[in-house]
């Protein structure tokens, strides 16, 4: 059979046909990644049953790592539906865009407010409207038998910062920090008059030992830790105490 | 006569050079009315094909070679004329709709086989979840159903086993979604509500003093794999107690649904 001459406007459509199926595989392919945040939204709201869910805060960061040749975008929003808050991550490397897992699920929701913690910061989401400031106070101590006796709480009190109506980002990290941190540190209390910020206190109480049959080291225990977050109004009183909790494993992840 | 350029078999640039100059020069004023350069080699081409054609057909008539091609080139019209109709034939504007949709279909191409050979796990992640997709299988014939924006949930009575007076009792779960442009709602489970005759049963979960419950739990995994709109999983209550009944609810954003399953002759 003789093959049919196209001519150009044939082959145009030809070709755009081929693109668009082509265009539609490699997208099926990568999982039908979202490049927005409304997408991003859309995607979390599907898998999550959550309608009309709004972002109220989104932070971008790009970084690159040596050995490869794109960049790298982590996206983290803070989103609403509702009355319930949720906290997602993305990350973008070329094509593909996936929810970020940072513990074995990748979305966190609360009805009423949400404490979560990402990239070195604690954020809180709720209905802040009429907050002016607010302060988070989270408690930490070595808790577990398996790390030694029970320790006496310690309190770090943060300092927050509106970003929106709906959400107050808390810095955790003094700028003195130590980033070395050997596994010593695990399972010990600070010397004596030693300050120490919140990143501190996980290193020391929230890293149990593993014993010879799994391969010994250390596993980052998963706890919730308690944080007040008040909030004030233009005046300066006290407008609401909300008693949150906030993950180990995501002020951990910095 | 309305003039056919079909395809013909090209010649190299030594071959072109032998030319006559009047050819060449012609050739040259017909392609300065085309406006859509990438066209013009083939364009040349083409025209010089029609010209040999004329003059080998003199020649066969018996004109010498100088008059063949005076006569062959003085057929062909005025490369005015020639050039206005070519530019119409070869509008920039299809040309480069053109070749653009060729770079883009390049470009596709690229991506593809990079993916598949740089990034086999998401070729293979396409495969598995549609092998996935094909592992469904039907809800219990019963099955407790609610229908949701996004996707159409079942949930059935499992098998309920003894030991050492703990009790777990097996509830099967069915998801199916709308559509297939979300992730996975792997992380959904966690977040159900389960309660029986006797309470609220928590989620397993290490509890302060750091140790881990013995019973009066629920616990969960997969039954199946990620998929591109079906998913199934197991959730598990383990009790001192057979339940009679257990509900699970969700209580995240406008969800006001819940799902039953009883077991019968329970008390």
């Amino acid at each position: 059979m003789r093959v049919p001459h196209l001519n150009r406007k044939q082959k145009i459509l030809r070709n755009l046909l081929l693109c668009a199926l082509l265009g539609f595989c490699v997208y099926a392919a990568l999982g039908f990644p979202p490049y927005t945040v409304k997408g991003m939204c859309r995607q979390v709201a599907r898998d999550y049953f959550l309608e009309d869910l709004e972002p109220v805060y989104v932070r971008q960061d790009k970084f690159k790592y040596a050995y490869e040749g794109l960049s790298r975008k982590d996206t983290f929003v803070l989103a609403r539906s509702g009355e319930t808050y949720a906290a997602f991550q993305f990350q973008q490397h070329g094509l593909q865009n996936l929810r970020y897992y940072v513990r074995s699920y990748g979305v966190e929701m609360e009805n009423d407010a949400l404490c979560t913690a990402w990239g070195g910061t604690l954020y809180a989401a709720g209905p802040f409207a009429d907050a002016v400031s607010a302060t988070a106070v989270v408690t930490a101590r070595r808790q577990y038998a398996s790390l030694g006796e029970a320790g006496e709480p310690v309190d770090f009190t943060l300092k927050g910062e509106k970003l929106s109506d709906g959400a107050f980002a808390f810095s955790y990290i003094s700028p003195e920090h130590s980033w070395y941190s050997p596994t010593s540190m695990h399972g010990r209390d600070p010397a004596p008059g030693q300050e120490i910020d919140l990143l501190d206190a996980i290193e020391l109480w929230y890293w149990e030992p593993l014993g010879e049959e799994d391969g010994g080291g250390y596993s980052l225990l998963h706890a919730e830790l308690p944080c007040a977050v008040t909030l004030y109004g233009a005046d300066g009183g006290v407008l609401d105490v909300l008693e949150l909790e906030v993950d180990v494993y995501e002020l951990n992840d910095t | 006569m309305k003039k056919r350029f079909g395809i013909r078999k090209g010649r190299s640039k030594a071959e072109t050079d032998t030319y006559s100059a009047a050819w060449n020069a012609w050739c040259a004023a017909v392609l300065r009315e085309v406006r859509f350069q990438p066209d013009h080699r083939a364009i040349r081409k083409e025209l010089l094909a029609h010209l040999e054609d004329g003059r080998a057909d003199l020649e066969r008539l018996g004109y010498d070679t100088a008059l063949a091609e005076q006569r062959a080139l003085e057929a062909m019209g005025s490369a005015f004329v020639v050039g206005c109709a070519m530019d119409q034939a070869h509008h920039p504007f299809w040309g480069w709709l053109w070749r653009l949709t060729r770079w883009l279909m390049l470009a596709l191409l690229a991506a593809a086989v990079g993916i598949t050979v740089r990034d086999s796990g998401t070729v293979n992640d396409a495969l598995s979840r549609t092998a996935e997709q094909l592992q469904w299988t039907e809800p219990a014939a019963g099955a407790d159903r609610v229908e949701t924006e996004y996707a159409t949930l079942w949930l059935a009575p499992g098998e309920v086993t003894e030991e050492g007076g703990v009790f777990q009792a097996d509830l099967y779960i069915w998801v199916e979604m709308r559509d297939p442009f979300g992730y996975s709602p792997d992380g959904l489970w966690r977040y159900l509500e389960v309660a029986d005759d006797q309470g609220a049963v928590p989620c397993y979960a290490r509890q302060p003093d750091g140790t881990w419950p013995e019973t009066g739990y629920w616990d969960y995994w997969e039954r199946t794999g990620k998929a591109w709109t079906r998913y199934q999983a197991t959730i598990r209550l383990t009790l001192d107690r057979r339940p009679a009944w257990v509900e699970v609810t969700y209580p995240y954003g406008k969800n006001d649904w819940t799902l039953r399953a009883e077991w019968e002759g329970a008390s």
